[in-house]
């Protein structure tokens, strides 16, 4: 508890809030953008088509801000060569621990707003009924658990690199990729897959009359096991995370 | 040799908010000295070094270098002239040591021999090839030093360059501080907040408490200041005390002791026979001297001592 | 100043040893290129129109989204060799004027940039050939190539100096993404010459190889931009005592 203190103190003039709160900000504008249909038909199926835009718009901001939140936490230490410092004022891997939590609480505020600003935004479009809740609180607790998976990774890496170019790349690079492979409808077991696996909602183009359709799909068993690779994934670099930084040195 | 000084500020100021960290320093160091900046930890040492070497716009005054003044025109050319280390040191942990002297060496443009000279100086040559994230905190301050004296330059400002070392590589760096003048005509600004250590190094000192220079002369004079005492205690103290001063010896009372300016040793056992007909016991009779340390705490306030 | 010029290249180039960091800039590309082409065979009977329909499936992404948060981490890593280990200090004592200094570090930035940018179009030639385009490699490529690599200049000044002004590695390359995906909107709205993080994919043509643009908007304002932001690093190095504390 007061490692997690003294990390939220660490942080307090460092303006990652204002930061998160700028990438969130974008993220607004983007769905703003996306969703503004000025047609009554279209408005029909505006809450659905939200839950389309949503994996869409995680995909492409969410590993990068996950490696920057992960590099800022991470990076206070390095500059300040504090590491070897911390690990003897306190038990060994509740720096990391602290970090963890700190960085869990980030996430859950960042898809809060995400998700709030959503329905906000629906509603006062004048979106056709009611988001479709059962679908939301899925997708919700889908997004969380895949950026935690994501941000646990960048946390491994930033800790483990003095140099932070090395998981803001891998942070960048993991975004392309699984931008890339939600573009040619590819399905992976890749952590920044996760947010396509996730995905509960299909289009159908017609390209003669112009006409978007779109439904929510059922998984198939593959995919089951592809969003069950998000929450293997966050054992996996949890696991990794306290094996590395639980032990003496870090 | 040139009489003018090699550094001179005048009424050197740094504010910052409403602090003045540095106020109005009058800084003279002559050609071919030793300058030890001596002064506790926060009272304006690295501000004032900043500020010679252009790393810090002082408020208020000016700075003069070789003559020249200091100022965007000839900043160049005077750091040019300057080696520096400041603070902690300066490096790049992913290359080696040699590596590192290379960058600086190429930004300075001097010759490339020097890389090799100043390893052998700071003796960092059998770990050149190692990558300075693997040095000792001691080789990182070496490989510093080496640093600033590539080019070798006429000036040389070292702020606590023995911080973090052991005893025995705080001897080392001493000594080869002390070099420096003779044998490569530097003249070294060495600051420290030990006094034992600027005694051992320096022939010129600076004292500096919270932001002002409270004294600068050279290390004879400053040790000139130490005075001998003659100390006598005596069952007696009252009497003793009229007694000496019907003779015309001014003494003062301390304590349980009486402290008398130094006297030669006929005079003193004069006095003491004296005393002791008067039937006065006589418990202890010692020389004092004030120390260099006494001294140094009295000119930087006590509150601030080490 | 010519030769103080080369000696803060060679120093900044020293610096960058022993850190593959321009790795980046060849893996990038290179995913892109690899799913790009892969996406064009695969909807060959669409995408007809050859080149150009490979240029945009190769430059979509990677140009828009994720070449200015590229070019920003590389930048971040230029100024965190000084931001770290009190390297300030011996970096501003360098007897060296600090526009010279900084012009190292652009020079180290727009290198990598125009290699990471030839190696986008090598792979573009490459891909084109492996799948059998049989049509003549596009000459307008030249065109985008040197346009692209202006634009690119553009992103690095900003990049610099917004990893000048903040000491943290990770938020300028924030700051790039969002750059970035404002770009989207700002081409989108013909707003695009006149926003640094947009006239890079203008230049580039990402996405549509038969853009119309106005050269003379696109060296002018770009040139303008490079002009604006350096002088800004310069005046911040020279004026904000950075070394002080």
């Amino acid at each position: 508890m007061i490692t997690l203190r003294s990390e939220f103190k660490k942080i307090k003039r460092k303006k990652i809030g204002l930061t998160m709160c700028a990438l969130i900000g974008v993220q607004f504008a983007w769905l703003l953008w996306a969703g503004n249909h000025p047609d009554e038909k279209e408005r029909l199926q505006g809450w659905i088509e939200m839950l389309h835009s949503l994996p869409l718009v995680s995909v492409i901001m969410m590993p990068t801000i996950m490696s920057v939140l992960a590099s800022r936490l991470a990076d206070v230490e390095h500059k300040g060569n504090t590491y070897k410092l911390l690990n003897t004022l306190r038990r060994p891997g509740s720096l990391y621990h602290a970090k963890v939590v700190c960085g869990t609480l980030f996430i859950l505020a960042i898809s809060l707003a995400q998700f709030l600003f959503v329905i906000a935004l629906g509603y006062s479009r004048g979106y056709a009924g009611h988001p479709e809740w059962k679908y939301y609180t899925t997708a919700f607790m889908l997004n969380l658990a895949c950026c935690l998976s994501l941000y646990l990774l960048q946390l491994l890496l930033s800790m483990l690199f003095f140099n932070q170019m090395i998981p803001l790349v891998a942070g960048l690079g993991g975004s392309m990729l699984g931008l890339i492979l939600m573009y040619v409808k590819m399905y992976s077991f890749l952590p920044w897959g996760g947010f396509l696996s996730a995905a509960q909602v299909n289009m159908d183009w017609n390209p003669e009359t112009r006409v978007i359709h779109f439904y929510y799909r059922e998984y198939s068993p593959v995919e089951l096991c592809a969003v069950a690779m998000i929450f293997v994934w966050i054992v996996v670099f949890y696991t990794a995370g306290r094996i590395l930084f639980a032990g003496k040195e870090a | 040799m040139p009489t003018q000084n090699l550094v001179e500020t005048h009424n050197l100021t740094k504010q910052y908010g409403k602090v003045r960290c540095v106020n109005a320093v009058n800084m003279q160091v002559p050609p071919g000295s030793i300058y030890g900046f001596l002064g506790p930890n926060g009272a304006g040492k690295s501000t004032t070094l900043k500020m010679i070497l252009g790393l810090a716009r002082p408020t208020e005054g000016s700075i003069t270098l070789f003559d020249v003044p200091v100022n965007e025109k000839n900043r160049m050319k005077l750091l040019a002239q300057t080696g520096s280390l400041i603070e902690s040191p300066s490096y790049y942990g992913h290359l080696t040591g040699e590596e590192n002297l290379r960058i600086i060496q190429t930004l300075k443009g001097c010759s490339e021999k020097d890389i090799d000279k100043v390893l052998k100086i700071v003796r960092l040559h059998d770990a050149r090839g190692k990558l300075v994230n693997h040095y000792s905190l001691g080789m990182k301050q070496r490989l510093g030093l080496a640093a600033a004296l590539l080019g070798f330059p006429k000036l040389l400002i070292l702020d606590e360059p023995t911080n973090g070392l052991d005893p025995a590589g705080i001897q080392e760096m001493r000594e080869l501080i002390c070099t420096l003048p003779s044998k490569y005509g530097m003249t070294v600004i060495v600051s420290s907040h030990l006094l034992s250590e600027i005694d051992q190094m320096a022939d010129h000192v600076g004292i500096i408490r919270k932001g002002e220079l409270v004294y600068q002369d050279t290390l004879e004079s400053l040790h000139a200041h130490s005075k001998e005492q003659i100390a006598l205690r005596v069952s007696h103290t009252a009497i003793a005390l009229d007694l000496l001063r019907q003779k015309g010896i001014e003494a003062v009372q301390e304590e349980e002791y009486l402290l008398l300016p130094m006297v030669d040793d006929t005079y003193v056992a004069n006095l003491c026979r004296q005393l002791i007909t008067q039937n006065i016991s006589l418990y202890r009779v010692e020389k004092r001297e004030k120390s260099l340390e006494d001294i140094f705490l009295s000119l930087t306030g006590k509150e601030s001592s080490l | 100043m010519n030769t103080s010029y080369i000696r803060a290249v060679k120093a900044e180039s020293l610096k960058l040893k022993r850190s593959p960091v321009w790795l980046a800039f060849f893996a990038l590309p290179l995913i892109s290129a690899f799913f790009g082409t892969m996406n064009y065979r695969l909807n060959i009977g669409v995408l007809k129109s050859e080149w150009y329909s490979l240029w945009s499936q190769h430059t979509l992404f990677l140009c828009y989204l994720f070449m200015p948060a590229l070019i920003g981490t590389y930048c971040s890593y230029l100024w965190r060799l000084e931001h770290t280990r009190h390297n300030w200090n011996s970096f501003l004592t360098a007897p060296l004027p600090v526009s010279i200094l900084y012009l190292g570090k652009l020079t180290q930035a727009v290198r990598v940039t125009i290699l990471g940018n030839l190696w986008i179009f090598l792979l573009f030639y490459i891909c084109g050939k492996l799948s059998g385009i049989q049509s003549p490699f596009p000459q307008k490529a030249l065109e985008w190539f040197l346009c692209g690599t202006l634009g690119a200049v553009v992103v690095c000044c900003v990049q610099l100096l917004l990893s000048l002004l903040i000491r943290s590695f990770a938020i300028p390359i924030g700051i790039a993404l969002a750059g970035g995906i404002l770009g989207l909107y700002m081409t989108n709205h013909d707003y695009g010459m006149h926003y640094p993080y947009s006239i890079y994919c203008l230049g580039m043509r990402a996405n549509n190889p038969n853009m119309e643009i106005s050269l003379s908007a696109l060296i002018v304002n770009s040139v303008g931009y490079i002009i604006v932001f350096a002088t800004l690093s310069v005046f911040y190095l020279r004026r904000h005592e950075i070394a002080a504390n």
